[in-house]
């Protein structure tokens, strides 16, 4: 069985789970509905003031969605004692690493692209001409969050607080994702394309590589007996 | 710019008390393992009492003594002279 | 013992370090007495990456070798790691109020070691919360790796984030042209802070080693 059939396996079986009970998805959803309620009522309701920090909060659903989202990555293995089973898999543990991955970038694309929704009705944002820059940014910023996000997830799914520890874990890692992906989406959402910040999108694209490398190099040592 | 002696020494006396007291926390460990390794032969393994890290506790750096004691390394036998059957 | 010896070097070399850090360094013109404070701001953030980087050649080290000693190497370096970052924020902090008129900026350097100094936060509560100790070695080996490759990533961008799009607010102070006494007082006191972390992590590390002996 070859290393892309083994993470396909994983993503399908991840899928499948969740397209049954779409247990994880509805509540991300709630969740992201009422974190834009949160948003409004914390920052009131001057739409002037609203408009300069879209792109913060924008990614502020974005972080804290896949917060909840990443953290989830291996809990269907976890609460169904199927944990050892990940631990006993033959071949390169990798392989399941990346077929997490790709679980969490669907999740996490569906949930994102709602919230850009929400805030397009919400906060009457242009999005128009802006959506190609804007998803790309996406894009690239999503898979710097759920590569170390699903790293991070199956070293702490046996902690007592993981609840606690993943987020510890996760967020200072995430700064630099977090800076480029705000200033890129500010110059999205600006109109002026993505030309003004391409060491952003660079930084990001060095990001990307390296957290996705590191998960796949290292996932057998997390995974280990 | 006038002096602002009070910060020199704030900032100085602050990372004196930090490494000093860091620097007794691992001499006390130091002197709890010796006294350790001077008991009777080991004690039954079924002992149970408080480990080292209750008296580290009282410390506020609390949080970096965890992996001194409590990390995962196997527990330390308390200072306590140990029950006997 | 060697550790000892290594102890009282760097008591001495502190002591020396003081010396030249009051005594010998001139008082600065700009900022007055307050730029004393560098001598021993700068040698904490020297120390601080030099023990990270340890941390993350220990972690390759442990993952490669699975030797119990690099795990302890990387163990004890991290706590010092962790203590000298937080030295180094608070003396700078302490420098900036009456330098900048602010406790704390987001300045670039400043926001690098915050950064810096919750990432092994997290590695520390991360050994703390394993109990397993072999599993808790891999894992902080792993996250030592994660946390060293991302220290250039987070340096760039915040660098970027202070300085391509908002000019600084607060004026930095100028590097000051360095005349000699101050460049001396700064070397010497390099030294005796590395000498100090040599001191903290060799006698951590054979204090690791006789706890993990005490229960074999």
């Amino acid at each position: 069985m070859t290393f892309a059939r083994r993470a396909w396996i994983v993503l399908w079986k991840d899928v499948m789970v969740e397209a049954r009970s779409k247990e994880t998805l509805n509540a991300l959803v709630f969740f992201a509905l009422l974190l834009l309620f949160v948003f409004q009522f914390a920052l009131g309701p001057d739409r002037e003031r609203l408009g300069g920090v879209l792109p913060g909060l924008l990614w502020l659903g974005f972080l804290l969605s896949g917060l909840l989202a990443l953290g989830r990555t291996f809990l269907v293995e976890r609460e169904n004692d199927c944990w050892e089973a990940l631990l006993l898999a033959p071949g390169d543990k990798s392989a399941i690493y990346l077929g997490k991955l790709a679980g969490n970038l669907v999740l996490m694309f569906l949930v994102e692209a709602f919230i850009v929704a929400l805030f397009v009705v919400f906060f009457d944002v242009a999005l128009g001409a802006a959506l190609p820059s804007l998803a790309l940014v996406i894009a690239l910023g999503t898979v710097g969050l759920a590569a170390m996000g699903t790293l991070f997830s199956a070293m702490t799914a046996n902690v007592r607080a993981r609840e606690l520890l993943f987020p510890v874990l996760l967020l200072p890692v995430e700064v630099p994702v977090l800076l480029a992906t705000v200033r890129a989406t500010e110059a999205a959402l600006a109109g002026e394309g993505l030309g003004g910040v391409t060491h952003w999108l660079g930084l990001l694209a060095a990001a990307d590589v390296i957290y996705v490398v590191v998960g796949v190099l290292t996932f057998d040592f997390v995974l280990e007996g | 710019m006038p002096d602002h002696w009070g910060y020199v020494f704030a900032a100085y006396g602050l990372a004196a008390v930090v490494l000093v007291a860091y620097w007794r926390r691992l001499l006390r460990r130091d002197r709890e393992l010796t006294a350790l390794s001077r008991r009777p032969p080991t004690p039954p393994r079924g002992t149970t009492a408080t480990t080292p890290a209750s008296t580290m506790n009282q410390s506020d750096l609390e949080k970096r003594s965890q992996p001194a004691s409590v990390s995962g390394h196997p527990r330390s036998k308390p200072p306590s002279p140990s029950p006997l059957p | 013992m060697l550790t000892r010896w290594l102890g009282a070097l760097a008591a001495v070399a502190l002591a020396v370090g003081l010396v030249m850090g009051f005594g010998v360094a001139p008082r600065e013109a700009s900022q007055g007495t307050v730029q004393r404070i560098m001598y021993l701001h700068v040698p904490s953030v020297w120390v601080a990456y030099l023990a990270f980087g340890v941390v993350a050649v220990a972690s390759v080290v442990y993952l490669w070798t699975r030797a119990a000693g690099a795990d302890r190497v990387a163990s004890a370096s991290a706590e010092s790691g962790v203590i000298f970052t937080g030295i180094t924020i608070a003396s700078g902090s302490i420098w900036g109020k009456p330098t900048w008129g602010t406790w704390w900026t987001w300045d670039a350097r400043l926001t690098t070691v915050a950064i810096l100094f919750v990432m092994y936060l997290g590695y520390l509560l991360l050994r703390a919360m394993i109990e397993d100790h072999e599993r808790a070695a891999r894992y902080a080996a792993v996250l030592g790796i994660v946390a060293a490759l991302d220290i250039p990533l987070v340096h760039f961008s915040v660098l970027w984030w202070r300085t391509l799009h908002q000019p600084p607010s607060l004026i930095k102070p100028g590097a000051p042209t360095m005349p000699p006494e101050i460049l001396a007082a700064l070397l010497v006191n390099f030294v005796a802070f590395t000498l100090l972390y040599a001191y903290f992590v060799a006698k951590r590390v054979a204090l690791l080693r006789r706890e993990a002996e005490a229960l074999a």
